[in-house]
This record gives structure tokens, C-alpha cells and sequence, in this order.
């Protein structure tokens, strides 16, 4: 009988043990970004460009992309709280010590999104309508390949650069 | 990948036992009666949620079920309980809060022949829970641009079906009083969430993912027929002394 309570009971501190242990699993890329693909507008095909790209934004004194060089695509953060950004994309061309900025405005909604309470809280965003306006005759033209900016987007935005855009 | 490996051990050890079991009785060729086809019925409690309850902050269940005993091998059954998590995350200021009822339904079956008390048992359920929850971010801030607010949300639905394994043991403590654990591995067949993130806690099922494992130690209790005769052993089955 005694033999029988103690095994029965044995596992009685597994169990507790299994209650009380704890571990914090967050989504190890937790960082919602809009991804932002280079293409040639002639073949369609990516395109690494070869001036040095920095994006700034409307409503913030941060800067979103810090003199990239022989990029192909982008990262960028979107605004938690506003219905529309303006990326300001400035390519800046040393040969010619010229610059090229185009202004691509991103109209959304925003949708909090959490997981356990242990994580943080992030925004998630789905695009209503994109569009882009610039001085020059840099980027031919763009396109909305995935409305959806979540954990799990790669590419939203693709943008066709001109052809003499080299 | 270690609930693979966990629920890799978990089968080998009840193959392991099996092949034992029916080893010893090949062994022993001792042709034993079945018990009655209705051998009675027993409710329980699970001393896991208090237990839990007094350890972990971060979830509880407090449970009872009932079941039926058929040829001391096959036991229908069906637990209730309502489970509970009430969880502040460890490195912000997040609040989650869940507290509804649940269900389970399903069968165990006794792989010990002998009818001596002693089960050892292994089942199949299915559970449901309908509840509501509730999160709350009191410093959620854009952390590039301007701005932060409170973002709070009470009373999400949400829905969780989903089946749970068992391996356990149990034997007789006194008269018509048993004692008894298993371990469970629980996976998640669906589950409907809000659009603003999946619950932390599913009441009956545990923390949330696509599996999970769980345990209970059951105090039981046998009524009417089997309790009636304070005792184990019924009038055809044979018992041969070791």
C-alpha cells in the first residue's frame, strides 16, 4: 500500500515542476517592416543600386535608411498611429554630385497586434493605396505586390527605377 | 523540437510497458475471467490546480470529472473545470486576463489484466473551450515616431478545440478511494482568435501554441456498485496468487 501511495506521488513533483517552470518565446523577428524592392523598369528584373540611398520620413526627426549603397531592397518602419506616411527617398549620385529624391506616400490602416504578455506590442498595417512623386526622371513607376506588413512580409512595395536612372 | 523528443520518450515508455505487460501474462498463461461488463462508476477531482495555483502565477485549472467503468478496461468519461491565467509580463507593464469553463470528453483503458486496483492507463480526449480575454499595453509607444496610447482590449472571444494523449497510473488508497496521475500531451486542432493577436492562455488546454504538454493527479472516488463493495476484485474474475 505505502509502495503504491509513493509511486503515485512521485510524480506529483514533476507535475509541480512542469508548472513552475517558465520561458519568455517571443517571436524572434518581431520587428514590422515595409519591404521596399528595386527593379529595372526595362527587363523587370532587381536591380542593386548603385547611389547612396537615405529615407527620411514626415513626422519624425529619425532617419528611417542611413546612406545605403548597392541596395537591392529596404527595410523600413511605418508610423504606428497616422493614416498616411511620406517616405522621402533621396539617391544621391556621387559622380555627379547630384541627388534624387522621390517622395512615396503610403496611405494605411493600423492594427495592433499582440502575442504574450510577456512580449512587446507591435502594429501591424495593411495598405490602401500607395503613390510617388519625384523631380526627376528616377523611378518609372511602382507597384503594391502585398498590402499586408506583418511579422511575415518580405516585399510590399516594388519600384521600377528608369533605366537612366544609373 | 523537445516536445518531439518528450513525446518520443513518452511512447517508448508505453511500449515499453506494454510489451511487458503482455510478456508477463504470455509468461505466466493465466487465463483470467473478464470482470463485469459495468464494474460501476467513479468521480474525481484534480489536486494539480491547487497545486498549480500555488506555484505559478501564470495559469490555473481547477477540475472534476466522472466515469464509467466497463469490464474494468474501458472508462467513458468527461471532465469540467474552469481555468484561469491572470499573467503581467516579466519585463513591461502587458496585463493578460482569462477565466471561463471547459470541457473535455473522451476514454481511458486500463492495459493492466489483472483486477487487483492497481490501472495502468492510457486515453484519448477531445476539448472545447468557449471563453473570453483580455490584454491590456499601458505604455504602448511608436518607438520612431510621435505618439503612444493605452491599448487595451476587453472581452475578445475566442474558441480552442483540441485532443490531449494520455499515459497515467492509479491504485487503490482506501476502501473505495483512489489515487491517480497521468501526463497528457495536448494538441491544438483550431482555434478563432480576435484580429489583434491570439489568447496567452487557452482555458484547459495551457499556455498557447500548436501542442502542449499538461498533467493531472486525480483523487477518485468510486460510487454505487464498486464502492458498495469496498473492494477491487469481482466475483468472476480469477486472481492468482504470485
Amino acid at each position: 500500500m505505502s509502495k503504491n501511495i509513493l509511486a503515485i506521488l512521485a510524480p506529483l513533483l514533476g507535475i509541480t515542476l512542469l508548472a513552475s517552470c517558465e520561458s519568455i518565446d517571443c517571436t524572434v523577428d518581431n520587428v514590422v517592416t515595409l519591404g521596399i524592392g528595386f527593379y529595372d523598369a526595362e527587363s523587370g528584373s532587381a536591380k542593386t543600386i548603385s547611389d547612396t540611398l537615405t529615407v527620411t520620413a514626415n513626422g519624425t526627426d529619425s532617419i528611417l535608411y542611413n546612406q545605403g549603397s548597392r541596395v537591392s531592397s529596404i527595410k523600413l518602419p511605418l508610423s504606428y498611429w497616422q493614416e498616411a506616411d511620406t517616405l522621402n527617398l533621396t539617391f544621391y549620385d556621387a559622380e555627379n554630385d547630384a541627388s534624387h529624391v522621390v517622395t512615396l506616400s503610403v496611405k494605411k490602416t493600423n492594427t495592433p497586434h499582440h502575442e504574450s504578455p510577456d512580449c512587446p506590442t507591435t502594429m501591424f498595417h495593411e495598405i490602401k493605396e500607395i503613390a510617388f512623386t519625384s523631380a526627376t526622371q528616377y523611378v518609372d513607376s511602382i507597384t503594391l505586390t502585398d498590402p499586408k506588413v506583418n511579422y511575415a512580409s518580405q516585399e510590399n512595395i516594388k519600384i521600377y527605377l528608369h533605366p537612366t536612372s544609373d | 523540437m523537445p516536445h518531439r523528443k518528450i513525446s518520443r520518450y513518452i511512447c517508448t515508455l508505453l511500449l515499453i510497458s506494454l510489451s511487458l505487460t503482455t510478456a508477463n501474462a504470455e509468461k505466466k498463461k493465466e487465463v483470467v475471467p473478464p470482470a463485469p461488463l459495468f464494474c460501476g462508476a467513479a468521480v474525481f477531482a484534480d489536486l494539480s490546480g491547487p497545486v498549480m495555483k500555488a506555484v505559478s502565477s501564470r495559469f490555473d485549472q481547477m477540475e472534476v470529472g466522472a466515469r464509467l467503468n466497463f469490464r474494468d478496461h474501458f472508462f467513458p468519461l468527461c471532465e469540467l473545470g474552469i481555468g484561469e491565467s491572470d499573467r503581467e509580463g516579466k519585463e513591461n507593464n502587458n496585463t493578460f486576463h482569462t477565466r471561463a469553463p471547459y470541457f473535455r470528453v473522451g476514454m481511458d483503458y486500463n492495459f493492466n489484466k489483472k483486477h487487483n486496483g492497481n490501472r495502468l492507463m492510457g486515453g484519448l480526449r477531445y476539448g472545447y473551450s468557449a471563453f473570453k480575454y483580455d490584454f491590456e499595453d499601458p505604455t504602448f509607444a511608436d518607438p520612431i515616431y510621435a505618439g503612444n496610447g493605452n491599448f487595451k482590449l476587453d472581452n475578445q472571444q475566442g474558441k480552442a478545440h483540441w485532443l490531449e494523449f494520455t499515459v497515467g497510473c492509479e491504485t487503490k488508497l482506501w476502501s473505495f478511494i483512489r489515487l491517480g496521475w497521468n501526463l497528457r500531451f495536448k494538441a491544438r486542432l483550431k482555434q478563432h482568435a480576435s484580429d489583434f493577436g491570439s489568447p496567452y492562455y487557452i482555458p484547459g488546454f495551457g499556455k498557447n501554441g500548436s501542442s502542449t504538454f499538461g498533467g493531472t493527479l486525480n483523487l477518485i472516488f468510486d460510487v454505487g456498485r464498486t464502492s458498495k463493495k469496498h473492494n477491487q476484485t469481482y466475483p468472476n474474475a480469477l486472481i492468482k496468487k504470485q
